[in-house]
């Protein structure tokens, strides 16, 4: 601009390109705030109508000056449609239960509710990646995930292999994964030992995800299970008094699974007495005798210690008695002493459940620990 | 007139009573006047060996009426301490009869409950048996018919051919062990 200029009008026309013809000015535009700033800049604010169409226009700015002078100069703008908002932003999924939250090896689910929040499945906000990693950082396998709402997912097929023993595992959400199967490590908030609330459980990953735990029976325990006419929930109990069952255990230097075990065999780890005519009270089935009180025998702590300190003094009676024993065979006859008198239990292997009750009173408590242990 | 009428019914059952029997509570029929015969007989069968604390050995005994040619057979209930003579299933029970001058077995049955009772049925010319048969994860109880198969009684009550029953006519002979005597 002219020096001196201290008066500018700027006209925008419509539909105009180069060289700038003058057509008619562009309804669509406002011109305000017009401000002289310098010989090379003048500053003004343009309003581009909603409704203003695609198009080139011209803008005319003209320099009136106080002594008469006059300089024009026109430039080519182009109106362009609005820009589209912004995507929102993606929420966080989040996992709060698996249902069922139990699962048998070698079972096929065909339905898995994963329920939780901000679940989407839009091209802005894809379906979430979801994980399921046993103790080990093995992948479980499953397929076919869909989100049902925000707060559901199905998974319809998932499927713990045969040969997975009785450990938990972590169902997550997240997009960091990592390789099939990865080197062993924990899983924050599962593990192979049970310990109380295992089921239903916070979770991490081994990529920090986060999720919820669910607990997984080995075939084995099922069968032992079926064998003691016992219900999986009769598990969950034991796992609930984990730190009692590990505290009397290591007092007596046994396997805190052989105590839950046993309590499972005899009440289903329920705190009863022998219903009818049963001398038997509490979990373990302590009978009212020297040394037991009946209250006693309902008082877990003092039931489970007592039951580990009969275990462990018969595991040093067998031992001492039948040295040719394997350690599965003094086991065994370990937990059949606790069933029936103990003097008379014979040395030959094959004959260690006779007279037990079932026949089966060793070999099935022994099946019932593959539900607490580690592989 | 109530003990006689005891007797009476036991005759009618087939149960003996040594002299000097007692009866426990409830109706129990042990005479718990085990002959010192009997007792070296169950001190030799048992044999209890080091750890098997033989001093907690308590015996109940009741003699019952067969039809074989020994004409009596005696029920005998071992108990102890749980962990050493019993487990969660019961006690050990013992069916012995007279042979010459001593005692041979012919009922060794590992896990008894009480009350044990005879019944009105016999098979093989010896009395039927009827224990109760709880814990070790059978849960509730039952009673079990243990019947001579013309050598012995069933072992094991919670399995076949012992079988469970209900209704069978019969007497209570062991209900308790507070009139139990030591072995040794």
């Amino acid at each position: 601009m002219p020096a001196g200029c201290n008066t500018d009008t700027v006209t925008v026309w419509e539909n105009s390109v180069y060289p700038y013809p003058l057509t008619n000015i562009d309804p669509y535009v406002t011109v305000s705030n017009i401000t002289y700033v310098s010989a090379t800049e003048t500053d003004f604010t343009v309003t581009i109508a909603a409704n203003a169409p695609t198009e080139y226009d011209a803008v005319q700015i003209d320099c009136h000056s106080a002594c008469g002078l006059f300089n024009e100069v026109r430039i080519g703008a182009s109106i362009q449609p609005p820009a589209p908002p912004p995507p929102p932003a993606c929420t966080t999924p989040a996992i709060t239960a698996v249902t069922p939250d139990i699962w048998i090896a070698g079972k096929t689910y065909n339905k898995v509710t994963i329920t939780g929040s901000g679940f989407t499945d839009t091209q802005s906000c894809p379906a979430p990646q979801v994980n399921m990693y046993d103790v080990n950082g093995s992948k479980i396998p499953f397929s076919n995930v869909k989100v049902i709402s925000a707060t559901e997912m199905i998974a319809r097929t998932v499927a713990p292999p045969t040969d997975t023993p009785t450990e938990t595992a972590c169902v997550t959400v997240g997009t960091r994964v990592g390789p099939q199967v990865v080197s062993r490590f924990a899983i924050v908030g599962a593990s192979a030992t049970p310990a109380p609330g295992t089921a239903g459980s916070p979770c991490t990953d081994p990529y920090g995800n986060s999720g919820i735990t669910v607990q997984i029976f080995s075939d084995a325990c099922k069968a032992a299970l079926a064998t003691a006419n016992k219900k999986q929930a009769a598990v969950t109990r034991a796992e609930n008094a984990w730190s009692v069952l590990q505290t009397a255990a290591e007092a007596h230097d046994i396997d805190p699974a052989l105590l839950a075990a046993i309590g499972v065999r005899e009440t289903g780890f329920v705190n009863e007495p022998e219903i009818g005519k049963g001398h038997g009270m509490g979990v373990f089935q302590l009978t009212n005798q020297p040394g037991v009180t009946a209250a006693q025998a309902y008082d877990l702590t003092f039931a489970a210690d007592y039951a580990a300190n009969m275990l462990s003094d018969n595991m040093s009676y067998f031992s001492n008695k039948f040295p040719a024993f394997t350690p599965d065979q003094l086991l065994q006859a370990t937990v059949a002493g606790y069933n029936r008198y103990r003097a008379r239990i014979s040395g030959d292997p094959n004959m260690i459940d006779a007279h037990t009750t079932g026949n089966n009173y060793g070999s099935n408590v022994m099946g019932l620990m593959s539900c607490f242990q580690q592989p | 007139m109530r003990f006689v009428a005891r007797v009476l019914v036991m005759a009618v059952l087939g149960v003996s009573l040594p002299i000097g029997a007692s009866f426990g509570q409830q109706g129990d029929a042990a005479s718990n006047n085990p002959s010192e015969a009997l007792k070296e007989f169950l001190r030799s069968y048992l044999n209890p060996g080091p750890g098997d604390h033989k001093e907690t050995i308590r015996i109940t005994v009741v003699s019952v009426k067969t039809e074989d040619k020994a004409g009596e057979e005696e029920i005998v209930y071992i108990s102890g301490p749980q962990g050493l003579w019993c487990g969660t299933g019961g006690c050990n029970m013992l069916i012995v009869e007279p042979f010459g001058t001593s005692y041979k077995v012919i009922g060794d049955l590992s896990i008894v409950q009480l009350p044990i009772r005879l019944l009105s049925t016999m098979e093989n010319r010896h009395p039927d048996i009827g224990v109760w048969v709880q814990g070790g994860g059978i849960q509730p109880g039952y009673e079990a018919v243990i019947s001579f198969d013309g050598t012995n009684y069933p072992g094991n009550p919670s399995m076949p051919p012992a079988r469970p029953v209900k209704g069978i006519e019969g007497k209570r002979i062991i209900t308790t062990t507070e009139n139990s005597v030591p072995l040794y």
